[in-house]
């Protein structure tokens, strides 16, 4: 981004003078480009984050304004999550590509050495992932119709109706989005069905997307929560579910315990299971959206390729090979080959 | 011609893999980029040679499981499905060599397995009407799966960005 021209802009807006020191992109910043923007405004140093979509649009099939919105509520609760300040529907600044700004909040997204194969780091997955499931249970027990979070977003009609409206929501964006036919995800989808659960213990603001990368820590704490474009109102377990690898860091049943402790929830392993499939079907969804922007050369990153054609393959196969097993096998399958690419040095770094 | 396509590919993505990546460790965007090129040119390597006979074995086997379910297709409640698959029966294979209009042909048996299955599971099939369509679409999924398998994996198995 243009240093001059961003200190212009966040000058008019916050309307007082500022002073862009450093902007740097988020890596890897695939549904969404995440710019963290260092300032010095009266005389301090101070930091923003600009989150904006992409040349092409977001992989995520929300509007950014949807995530703005999200944040906005969030900010009038005891969810740990930055202030947000604006949006901005087609500002010159990003050639026109919808964008929010919000506070910066200093730490990262990834606690280094958190995989290393040392008994320090085993126990700090340990504290780790205790502290998710303390942070993820406050949003979980947030009451999401006081606070309008049903005005902005569908909520289902009953605990009976979560699975079922989840997946139709899903299979409704697949068929208007997807590039090609792929009749395997159809089939799957069927199954899908065929193994919703009946009831979800409890209806739940959901964040979406969790755990690692997601959040931002700082000494093995999560002092915000990130990356908000995929909340939705629905069964929590959703959320544990698709957590990117958090209930792999120590003792699953003692995690879920945990858990269960912090909400007051059951976690009905049947709910688990069916969400941590449809998961794997919901990120190749959200991966093949990359592909149109790509094929059109409006946006050229190759892990729009990598990512839109082949690990929605890779997930076609295991959807494949789903639809001959129950349920558990299924889910099973999905932890044994399915990693988490936060996890990996080679993309982590750390 | 020697080298071959697949050669020329797999040597190029080594020379990104074993030269130019190793010195982009400082450099995230850089490394996501070259890795994400190396995934994509082994991908390309296979490919460039297997593509061609893939779909049209595909193809032909979707033919024949088509021609099997046509008689299976509801006259009266599915009769605008039955036209659309009689009319792909009816659609001469393109040459050999032409790998995009073989693609193309795929694509819309890909389309027609598509709607069969949801006419079976939403338009009122019977079970009995059902079964025998739904346990010939799996089976032919599956060797689907099975045929096109090597030119996904392992190359896209590893990090994806």
């Amino acid at each position: 981004m243009d240093e001059r021209a961003l200190s212009a802009y966040l000058t008019s807006n916050f309307g007082e003078k500022i002073q862009v020191t450093s902007a740097a992109q988020a890596f890897p910043g695939m549904s969404r480009e995440t710019w963290l923007i260092n300032i010095t405004r009266g005389g301090r140093n101070d930091g923003v984050v600009v989150r904006m979509d992409p040349p092409g649009g977001g992989l995520v099939p929300t509007p950014l304004k949807f995530e703005y919105d999200v944040f906005t509520l969030l900010n009038r609760t005891s969810v740990p999550v930055a202030q947000v300040y604006w949006f901005d529907e087609a500002p010159d600044i990003s050639d026109g590509r919808p964008l929010f700004v919000r506070a910066m909040v200093d730490g990262v997204t990834y606690p280094p050495g958190l995989q290393d194969d040392t008994d320090a780091a085993a126990e700090r997955r340990k504290r780790v992932v205790l502290e998710y499931i303390e942070k993820i249970s406050i949003v979980h027990r947030l009451d999401w119709k006081t606070h309008g979070f049903d005005q902005i977003m569908p909520a289902p009609a009953s605990p009976e109706a979560a699975a079922r409206s989840e997946l139709q929501r899903w299979t409704q964006l697949w068929r208007d989005t997807r590039s090609d036919p792929f009749p395997v995800m159809t089939e799957a989808l069927y199954w899908l069905a065929e193994h919703a659960p009946p009831r979800a213990m409890a209806v739940s603001l959901c964040k979406g997307q969790t755990g690692i990368g997601e959040e931002i820590w700082r000494d093995d704490k999560i002092v915000a929560l990130s990356d908000w474009e995929l909340a939705h109102i629905g069964d929590p377990l959703n959320d544990l579910a698709q957590s990117q690898g958090m209930l792999n860091m120590w003792d699953r049943e003692k995690i879920l315990r945990h858990y269960e402790a912090c909400t007051g929830f059951s976690v009905p392993r049947e709910n688990m299971a069916f969400f941590t499939v449809l998961g794997l079907f919901i990120s190749a969804l959200v991966l093949n959206q990359g592909l149109p922007g790509f094929n059109a050369g409006v946006n050229g990153r190759l892990p729009r390729a990598t990512l839109g054609l082949g690990k929605v393959k890779i997930y076609e196969h295991m959807l494949g090979a789903m639809i001959d097993m129950d349920l558990e096998e299924a889910a099973a399958f999905v932890h044994a080959n399915r990693p988490n690419p936060y996890h990996n040095k080679k993309v982590s770094g750390s | 011609m020697q080298p071959t396509a697949r050669t020329l590919i797999d040597r190029i993505a080594d020379a990104l893999d074993e030269t130019v990546l190793p010195s982009l460790s400082q450099d995230k965007w850089s490394a996501s980029t070259v890795r994400s090129a190396v995934t994509l040119l082994r991908h390309l390597a296979k490919r460039v040679e297997l593509e061609a006979a893939i779909i049209a074995a595909d193809t032909a086997d979707a033919h024949t499981v088509l021609t099997g379910l046509l008689p299976r297709i509801r006259p009266g409640e599915d009769a605008e499905l039955k036209a659309k698959i009689a009319a792909i029966l009816a659609d001469p294979a393109p040459p050999s060599f032409d790998t995009p209009a073989l693609d193309a042909q795929n694509t819309r048996y890909q389309a027609v397995f598509e709607q069969l299955l949801r006419d079976q599971y939403d338009g009122g099939w019977t079970n009995e009407q059902a079964q025998p369509v739904r346990g010939a679409i799996r089976a032919y999924l599956k060797r689907r799966l099975a045929r096109e398998r090597d030119m996904y994996m392992p190359e896209f198995s590893g990090p994806p960005f």
